[in-house]
């Protein structure tokens, strides 16, 4: 029988995470080579997904599927850019996409629908990405924080 | 010369008179009329046409800045401005009707409108440009991402600044289908994140 547990405290808080990247970047820079930013970055996206997903779960908000605790990037994106954090939801999406989506490094990213042009961004990624990356996501975690 | 026209309420009426000196005063054009009917919190509307080093080096000071996102978009809605050209403007696309057909049925094309109008306006006070925009679609669900607006001339700080600014003021005005959908980009602050060069102070 299938059934649904629901969550009433957070369990996944990326603060910890953050710091062991962090800890973990300023000790061994020269170590990580660029499979290792690309799952870095993507990691560290998606654990700031989950957070703020869990945190209107537990408000009393529902997703989608079975236990209805599925939500989208887009609901992610919307609610983040209505606070002002434009600048961080759009850089962080940008790199996660070319992370885990595009295989050249340096390439550029022209996100957009069909009926549309974008604008062609050249992305790199590197070390010093990743560590801006790292600064962004403290500010959208203290944003999470109050949220 | 360039002329600008912009729409201000009572309160700024009379500010931005008080602010001009005599000698500026031939520079203006002015003409206004009653629209009470708009009620609060305009109840006069004043069109002013100013050649655009006067407006911008004057009124940029007596007014706020963020002053006239809602008067734009009642400016659209009372001329029955054609909103189709506003957005031809700057949609970056080369099917526009389809593209603009897809729009409507994310976002209410004239909020989007009056944001691109006022937004220009900003960016002038600011020195930056507005490029235009486009609908993202989310590469992994498929589905309406973001509205980017595409700004050049401002790096990483400045965007940090002027969004939270736009999206407060947006907000305030109680535009809030606008404060979700539309994210404005600084496109250059992407080589200033790949060079590091905004990192100076986190890694000092």
């Amino acid at each position: 029988m299938y059934r649904c547990i629901r969550r009433d405290q957070p369990r996944l808080k990326p603060h910890e995470l953050l710091s062991l990247i962090e800890n973990y970047t300023a000790k061994y820079s020269s170590t990580l080579n660029e499979v290792m930013i690309r799952r870095i970055i993507s990691m560290i996206y998606l654990s700031l997904f989950n957070y703020w997903a869990e945190k209107i779960y537990i408000r009393g908000r529902r997703g989608e599927d079975f236990c209805q605790d599925m939500f989208r990037y887009s609901q992610f994106h919307r609610e983040m850019i209505s606070h002002g954090l434009d600048h961080v939801m759009f850089i962080l999406y940008v790199y996660r996409t070319a992370s885990d989506h595009y295989i050249l490094n340096p390439t550029y990213i022209e996100l957009k629908d069909p009926n549309w042009k974008g604008i062609r961004i050249s992305v790199e990624i590197n070390f010093n990405v990743l560590l801006e990356i790292l600064k962004l996501s403290r500010e959208l975690l203290k944003a999470l924080d109050e949220y | 010369m360039i002329y600008k026209t912009i729409l201000i309420s009572t309160d700024e009426t009379q500010k931005i008179e008080k602010a001009f000196s005599s000698e500026n005063r031939e520079s203006i054009l002015t003409k206004s009329s009653d629209v009470a009917e708009l009620g609060s919190p305009i109840d006069r509307e004043a069109t002013y046409i100013f050649s655009t080093h006067i407006i911008y080096s004057i009124a940029s000071m007596v007014l706020s800045p963020l002053a006239s996102l809602k008067i734009s978009l009642y400016r659209i809605l009372l001329n029955n401005t054609d909103v189709k050209e506003i957005l031809r403007r700057y949609a970056l696309t080369d099917y526009f009707e389809k593209a603009v057909e897809e729009l409507s049925d994310y976002i209410d094309v004239k909020m989007l409108a009056s944001l691109l109008l006022w937004l220009e306006d900003i960016c002038i006070r600011r020195g930056y440009k507005l490029k235009g925009f486009s609908l993202i679609r989310d590469v992994e669900y498929n589905e309406p991402l973001t509205i980017a607006v595409y700004l050049k001339g401002c790096g990483l700080n400045e965007w940090r600044a002027l969004v939270k600014d736009v999206k407060q003021k947006i907000k305030e005005e109680g535009l809030n289908e606008l404060a979700e959908k539309a994210t404005i980009v600084c496109i250059d602050a992407f080589e200033e994140i790949s060079r590091g060069s905004s990192l100076t102070s986190f890694l000092a």
